[in-house]
């Protein structure tokens, strides 16, 4: 099969269309979090990024203690990874290593 | 009784031992008691749970809000699977074409999976809510989140985006595993694209497209409470209200323990007569090579 130029462009076109669609919900949320309250209510709106970062980080992290948050959910996850690899695997030994009747 | 030289007649049921306390103290008995709980009237404060027989049953199938939650169901499912199926089958289509930097076009469209439901709950409500909605300054439609209808369209749309990338992995797995030869002999016996596309990658897709709808069924019945709970919480006039969300409004609102524990079979059973009827039905019409 020959790749034509024009088809070639074509696909680059559809894909980049396609990433964009789909990325946009979280690029726009990304742009939001730069944004100063009044930006993010006013109207147009504004669609570029802003200098509100460090304000905006912060005040989450601090607001609702998202580093503990953090934590608990790392340890969560290290510990259900654990757990289910530990268990599944004791299972899965005792199926593949000894017949069962029935 | 063994294969491979253990002479230990215990230590298999040693090592099944963790697994069977697991399933039985967290799946066998909570679906025993919902089971059990769903003939009885529960109090609410006191726990006291008195027998009523199919009164709980007989009670939401004449309730109008759990009827129409029924229906907005099986319309959130099917729009959510059409939907999902369809347009990942195109992008897959497209990502599987040879062009260069495929394989980061390929991470960029199928990441969004890795969101959880709450947090695409949350970015759409950034697009779509009331106040400061970025369409409704695009579009100049303001009740994307307050009409019943297209509340319900942009839910679907939430719960499509989010599992696009999940669909994208498997059919592209299922593209690529096409036998060549097939698709070079039928252009060979002068099939057009589209007729080369129906009568070949379709057939070989046919059992990816079926394991998908199964699992977009249950993706979409099961996995969708987060989403909605943050988009809309079932509302504008309980118009997203799914089963799902009613069965948590009637167990962890308004404390209605021995409703709720019907409700929450009723939707067992309804996603297991679905995936009994596709079994039933369209896996015949599957093609295994």
């Amino acid at each position: 099969m020959k790749q034509t130029h024009t088809k070639t462009i074509f696909l680059h076109i559809a894909l980049i269309l396609a990433v964009i669609i789909i990325c946009l919900p979280v690029i726009l949320a990304f742009i939001i979090s730069s944004q100063s309250e009044t930006e993010v209510f006013s109207s147009p709106p504004k669609l570029t990024f802003s200098n509100n970062w460090a304000y905006n980080y912060t005040t989450a992290w601090n607001r609702v203690n998202l580093g503990r948050m953090m934590f608990n959910s790392a340890f969560i996850a290290i510990m259900v990874t654990i757990g289910k690899i530990v268990i599944s695997l004791l299972a899965a030994f005792a199926f593949t290593h000894f017949e069962f009747k029935g | 009784m063994n294969k491979s030289g253990f002479h230990n007649k215990f230590l298999p049921y040693v090592l099944l031992t963790p697994t069977f306390i697991i399933l039985i103290v967290f799946l066998f008995y909570p679906a025993l008691e919902t089971f059990r709980l769903s003939f009885f009237k529960v109090n609410p404060f006191s726990g006291a749970a008195k027998f009523a027989g199919f009164y709980n049953f007989q009670k939401i199938f004449t309730n109008p809000v759990y009827l129409r939650s029924f229906i907005r169901s099986a319309v959130f499912a099917i729009g959510v699977v059409l939907a999902g199926l369809i347009i990942s089958l195109l992008l897959a289509l497209l990502l599987n074409q040879k062009v260069k930097g495929a394989s980061l076009y390929r991470s960029l469209i199928i990441w969004p999976y890795a969101l959880s439901p709450a947090i695409a709950g949350a970015l759409f409500n950034f697009l779509f809510n009331p106040a400061n909605g970025l369409a409704i300054y695009f579009t100049g439609v303001r009740t994307w989140l307050t009409d019943s209808s297209l509340a319900l369209f942009i839910v679907v749309l939430a719960a499509t985006w989010k599992n696009l990338g999940y669909n994208v992995v498997f059919y592209l797995t299922a593209l690529r595993n096409i036998p060549k030869d097939s698709l070079e002999a039928a252009e060979l016996d002068g099939a057009g694209p589209i007729r080369r596309f129906f009568s070949i990658t379709f057939t070989f897709l046919s059992p990816t497209s079926f394991f998908l709808l199964v699992m977009n069924t249950i993706y979409a019945y099961f996995a969708s409470f987060g989403l909605i709970d943050v988009l809309t919480e079932g509302g504008p006039a309980n118009a997203t209200n799914i089963l799902i969300y009613q069965l948590y409004k009637d167990f962890f609102v308004n404390s209605r323990i021995g409703y709720a524990a019907a409700e929450s079979l009723m939707l067992f059973m309804v996603v297991v007569l679905l995936t009994l009827i596709q079994f039933k039905t369209t896996e015949k019409k599957v093609f295994y090579q």
